[in-house]
């Protein structure tokens, strides 16, 4: 069994998914399952116990079975997760804050989230695939599509494309490869935010000033 | 345990894995193509087959970042290093055909191994870049582990997945190393 972690770049990002009645109770009890059975091993019949419902009410909503509720899962955990990061990112009053609330809070979000986790750690298989090589490219152009509005009135397309890929890059190092102290909060972001990534942007504006004078 | 000999089984294993895949390469093909018996194999990787693929695949990425190092030392200074780095890593990438025909038919068995791998893989880019950061001024306040760690990051991700950049081209990967690499390990 595979999961998707991404449909296709933007779609996740943009169309939001929300789910309701049956369908989201099911979806929020699959989360508990395999948080605590893993993906593999929790059936049809785990889930509809986790959900007080009946298999039939649950083949109602999911006629495709265990394969189309980890799609529904998977879609909109994604959701779920750029919204909050939408939320955040919206709170920021400055390009420093931004990028900060970005990185800090996707690394929070993925290491607090127990079904995720869980996979992680007891089925590898089923996540790091999705987020390397050629996959891990559909992940980054996710990222851009969803970074550009923010900054799009001070950069070209392009570069504010690119600042949400490398915002990307950054988040899943330190998921996959946590900093020497330990996480990657919000005061790491900030130190990694003004050392390199606020350089850099300015570098891309001076290049763009350049071409444009 | 002699070294050649742990060499010699895992370069029959790779061939093994490059002919037919890692599924389907058995202990008796490892052993057999590096022409040793099972029980030395055992010998050498008392884990039987798990351990001698995982061991495989360190093995090939280690090769493959030995190619690199060799590939990049005499450069000039360390902009240099980093463009070429990447342009050297991004075609041996493109290029390995093992690499690209497992990716294909069994991710789940290789990019684990990797993942697991990576602290190991930024600590040898960083160990590799270290003294070459120590020789270049640096912004007040920024450290050398820290700025040959961001960057060791960084280019480990652009050799898995150069994202929208084209990686073979060496003008746009020196806009990249500018910006995004070097721009904060710069002086104001």
């Amino acid at each position: 069994m595979g999961i998707g972690l991404v449909e296709r770049p933007g779609e996740a990002g943009e169309a939001s998914v929300v789910e309701t009645g049956a369908r989201a109770r099911a979806i929020e009890a699959t989360l508990r399952c395999v948080a605590r059975y893993g993906a593999s091993k929790t059936t049809v019949d785990d889930v509809a116990r986790e959900a007080k419902c009946s298999r039939a009410t649950l083949y109602r909503a999911f006629p495709g079975g265990k394969d189309e509720l980890m799609v529904a899962v998977v879609r909109s955990e994604v959701s779920r997760f750029f919204k909050v990061l939408a939320r955040r990112m919206q709170e920021a009053g400055n390009l420093e804050e931004l990028l900060v609330a970005a990185i800090s809070t996707a690394v929070a979000e993925v290491e607090g989230h127990e079904a995720l986790s869980f996979l992680m750690l007891h089925e590898p298989e089923l996540v790091w695939p999705h987020v390397a090589f050629s996959e891990l490219d559909r992940v980054l152009a996710l990222a851009a599509a969803f970074v550009e509005p923010y900054l799009i009135d001070r950069l070209e397309p392009e570069h504010a494309r690119r600042i949400g890929e490398w915002v990307a890059r950054i988040v899943i190092s330190n998921v996959v490869c946590p900093p020497a102290s330990g996480s990657m909060d919000a005061r790491s972001a900030q130190r990694l935010v003004r050392n390199f990534l606020l350089p850099g942007i300015g570098e891309l504006e001076s290049r763009q000033a350049a071409r444009t004078a | 345990m002699d070294r050649d000999v742990r060499t010699r089984i895992l370069d029959g294993t790779y061939a093994c894995v490059a002919r037919k895949g890692i599924s389907h390469t058995s202990l008796e093909d490892a052993a057999r193509q590096a022409g040793v018996s099972r029980a030395t194999l055992y010998r050498y990787f008392p884990g039987g087959r798990d351990e001698l693929i995982g061991a495989v695949i360190v093995f090939e990425t280690l090769r493959f970042f030995m190619r690199l190092a060799e590939a990049v030392q005499d450069a000039p200074d360390l902009e240099q290093l980093l463009v070429d780095g990447i342009v050297f890593a991004h075609r041996a990438i493109e290029e390995h055909e093992v690499l690209h025909k497992v990716l294909e038919t069994e991710p789940e068995l290789v990019v684990p191994r990797l993942t697991l791998e990576s602290r190991n893989l930024i600590e040898l880019i960083r160990g590799f870049l270290e003294p070459r950061i120590a020789a270049t001024r640096l912004p007040d306040g920024l450290r050398i582990e820290e700025a040959a760690d961001y960057v060791a990051r960084m280019v480990l991700s652009f050799i898995v997945s150069p994202g929208s950049w084209d990686l073979s081209d060496s003008t746009q990967v020196r806009a990249l190393v500018d910006s995004e690499l070097l721009a904060g390990l710069r002086p104001a």
